[in-house]
């Protein structure tokens, strides 16, 4: 479904001008084990509900945001810049 | 030696693979298409398309052209009904119209018709409807002004970079893994059974299948296939 996503700089734009970046998580230390990088990049929670994500507005101010977003009926609940 | 193609007796010399004795003998017309049952012969003789593939000694989908002849070997065409010459399914043809080269993979596997962001939603999005219009209208003209009575979407599971997996998990043991396959699974299937067949046996991986290994998501040593699977 389509959607709008709040940019915190440009408001509401469609979903279409953004990236997906992601799930949000913690990015291991350099010299972490390689279980602990196979898991950040490639296993993903695909939480079926609200998931924390990464989105950049990239037809936009381009500006890397993070957005709550429900995964099943793609409302979004909540967006704004990383501190 | 002599091969049989559907009980008919076909000389074979040495050296010769299937392809080339049925050719000798004759034969053009070698198999027909899956889905328009247009007649299929000889044209790359190097193994790289599926236009010869035929039914040999019960071996479904064997590349004639690569296939070596051996006395006594019984090849069947495929896709065809009663006879190879003589297709009733070959009717099919007078429909091409409505599915002309391409327009399956153009319509629907073209990345840009995907939202690329996880989801569990299956509604249909108006920006992908558009797309696929487009390329509908591009193909059949004639089809404008024609209106959408329901549109639905699903979810698409891929490997993160669009190759199978093919060999052994660290995480499970005795567990073998052939999957993740797309567009080219289906060519591709026979030689992937053989060469984890041999990995079963042997417990060595075959170098064919060594770079789709599971492990290369724990090594960091992704595979390039987009290409490979038209989906780029």
């Amino acid at each position: 479904m389509s959607f709008l996503l709040r940019c915190p700089h440009c408001g509401d734009r469609s979903v279409y001008e953004f990236r997906f970046g992601g799930e949000v998580k913690k990015r291991p230390d350099p010299d972490a084990p390689g279980e602990a990088w196979h898991a950040y990049l490639y296993a993903k929670a695909n939480a079926a509900g609200v998931q924390k994500e990464w989105w950049r507005h990239q037809s936009g101010c381009r500006q890397w945001l993070r957005a709550l977003r429900n995964t099943i009926t793609n409302h979004v609940l909540e967006t704004y810049f990383p501190e | 030696m002599t091969l049989q193609l559907n009980g008919r007796s076909i000389e074979a010399r040495p050296g010769d693979t299937v392809a080339s004795a049925l050719y000798r003998a004759g034969q053009r017309i070698f198999t027909r298409s899956f889905k328009f049952h247009r007649p299929r012969g000889l044209l790359c003789l190097a193994g790289k398309c599926p236009n010869c593939m035929m039914n040999v000694d019960g071996t479904p989908n064997s590349r004639a052209c690569v296939t070596p002849a051996r006395d006594g070997m019984r090849v069947r065409h495929r896709n065809a009904w009663p006879t190879l010459d003589h297709d009733a399914l070959s009717i099919a043809q007078r429909f091409d119209w409505l599915m002309p080269v391409g327009w399956s993979y153009k319509a629907f596997t073209h990345p840009k018709i995907w939202d690329a962001y996880q989801s569990y939603c299956t509604k249909g999005t108006l920006p992908t409807l558009e797309q696929i219009a487009g390329h509908t209208v591009d193909l059949f003209p004639q089809l404008h002004g024609i209106r959408v009575l329901r549109q639905w979407a699903g979810v698409y599971d891929m490997t993160p970079d669009y190759a199978p997996i093919i060999g052994v998990p660290r995480e499970v043991e005795n567990f073998y893994q052939d999957v993740g396959w797309g567009t080219y699974g289906f060519k591709a299937a026979p030689i992937a059974a053989k060469c984890t067949a041999k990995l079963i046996a042997t417990g060595k991986t075959p170098d064919l299948i060594a770079p789709f290994s599971p492990v290369r998501f724990h090594n960091g040593r992704l595979l390039g296939e987009k290409a490979a699977a038209a989906v780029s």
